[in-house]
């Protein structure tokens, strides 16, 4: 197993550029194989971020490489990824917890799309990953209204697996997983995600271009 | 977007067709929106004068084909059709954008928003990449005035979505929106409208990075599938690549792989 500790660097920080780009190269460690199963464990707020741009400057190609583009890699790997987030997950911090494979939070967790304003569901894929992982009629209605789950909620919903008073389930679980057979979890895995990378793909590459007429250069 | 450079400095904003280019990519803009883009001979001439000069400027290594954010082109120019015959029909001078389009020999993108009808589908269909908007419409509508397409409609929706679904738009008069199209493979990319222009250069610029040699060979290669067998495409193909081999640009995209840097494409 391999576990990613994601500590919070506080306001300002969380999820930047260095974070991203910290985590994508963890991510590449877990797809270089010997891995069975990932389980990255975030600590305080750490994913609660909502990306800002640069209007003037804002691209699709800059959407697709800086954000998609780690949401993408989550959502791929070939071996179940576990989140277990104990504080707020907001923005592309949703996205990247819904494209892991099951999600365990504490009862302080709280897991929201960001207010509409902000067109976070545009830079992390949470529209398509909510209509995905819950039907869109709930996924609409966090795009829309910007709705902060709690954990109690999330969990009634199924968006998370389980809500516990620290992380000790989603270790056994991820501790499990990790045993079996390596050909079970990558053919499960590829089973439960394998069709839906190409629908995730293009919805990403639209999204790349939509991010830019919300978020970029007025028109 | 910012025009860097028009080929023609005596362009009238009234040209049925205007002609700009963006560094290495040149965008032909269909310009009759009083008319809904319709295909008249003025635009089709337009279109080959933009065609040849792009064809001849070695600094332009790709071609993006658009009618703007709101609408591509929506047939052709009815009443020309109306008062035609059929000998004045193929001796007409509009005929002549068909082979121009198809023997064009650098790459090619549509980029289409609205309307993509009749004759301005069968454009399309004529490039090598097609960008949409998600509010692209594409149709062969022909038959609904008791015609049939006449410029590549019922031979290239048959290759590309086989003949029972070219049959719903030929026989039919049906259209498909930008995703069933992409979903049938005849669609690339769908993008907003808004932004399906900056889409359509923004491949192009991704493309005419590439060795324009090897994309002008790639493409030959690419049209000669819809036109020789198996075997005689595989013969073609790997000629075309042999010929690459004594290129310039093949030892300058093999020695930056080993050099871990990005290559310099000189189309040499």
């Amino acid at each position: 197993m391999l576990e990613i500790v994601v500590t919070d660097p506080g306001p300002g920080h969380r999820l930047g550029a260095e974070h991203r780009l910290e985590l994508q190269s963890q991510l590449k460690r877990a797809r270089r194989g010997g891995v069975n199963c990932l389980l990255i464990r975030v600590q305080g707020n750490a994913w609660a971020y909502d990306a800002e741009f640069d209007r003037e400057e804002l691209t699709a190609s800059q959407v697709s490489t800086q954000f998609h583009r780690i949401v993408v890699d989550l959502f791929a790997l070939d071996i179940p990824t576990i989140v277990f987030a104990e504080g707020q997950v907001t923005g592309l911090g949703l996205g990247l917890a819904l494209a892991a494979d099951l999600r365990f939070a504490t009862e302080d967790a709280r897991l929201a799309v960001g207010a509409p304003e902000t067109a976070n569901a545009l830079a992390a894929g949470t529209s398509w990953l909510l209509n995905e992982r819950t039907g869109s009629s709930l996924g609409n209605h966090l795009v829309w209204t910007g709705q902060s789950l709690t954990a109690a909620e999330a969990f009634q919903l199924r968006l998370v697996s389980n809500v516990s008073v620290d992380d000790t389930e989603a270790r056994e679980v991820a501790t499990s997983l990790a045993a079996l057979p390596s050909g079970v979890n990558s053919a499960l895995k590829r089973s439960t995600t394998g069709r839906l990378r190409a629908d995730l793909y293009a919805q990403l590459d639209y999204d790349s271009w939509l991010a830019v007429v919300a978020l970029g250069p007025e028109r | 977007m910012t025009v860097e450079k028009g080929p023609d400095s005596g362009q009238d904003p009234g040209d049925p067709v205007l002609v700009e280019q963006l560094g290495n990519v040149a965008v032909l803009t269909i310009n009759r929106p009083e008319a809904r883009n319709a295909l008249s001979t003025d635009v089709l001439n337009g279109l080959v004068a933009g065609l040849d000069w792009a064809e001849d400027d070695v600094s332009v290594r790709a071609v993006v084909i658009t009618g703007g954010t709101t609408l591509f082109a929506s047939g052709a120019d009815i009443r020309e059709l109306r008062d035609t015959t059929p000998s004045r029909y193929l001796q007409s001078e509009r005929l002549k954008a068909w082979p121009r389009l198809a023997s064009f020999k650098k790459p090619l993108i549509a980029a289409v928003a609205g309307y993509v009808l009749g004759g301005g589908c069968e454009i399309a269909m004529s490039c090598d990449f097609i960008v949409a908007a998600d509010s692209a419409i594409l149709g062969q509508p022909e038959i609904k005035l008791g015609i049939i397409p006449g410029a590549g409609g019922t031979q290239r929706w048959a290759r590309v979505a086989g003949r029972f679904k070219a049959a719903e738009l030929v026989l039919g008069g049906t259209n498909l929106d930008a995703w069933t199209a992409q979903r049938l493979g005849m669609v690339n990319r769908v993008v907003p409208a808004e932004l399906v222009v900056e889409a359509g250069v923004a491949l192009a610029r991704e493309i005419a990075e590439f060795s324009p040699v090897a994309a002008r060979l790639g493409k030959a290669a690419l049209r000669s599938s819809e036109e020789i067998g198996v075997t005689a495409g595989l013969d073609f193909e790997r000629s075309q690549l042999a010929v690459l081999l004594s290129s310039e640009d093949h030892f300058e995209g093999i020695d930056a792989f080993l050099e871990k840097r990005r290559p310099e494409f000189k189309g040499l």
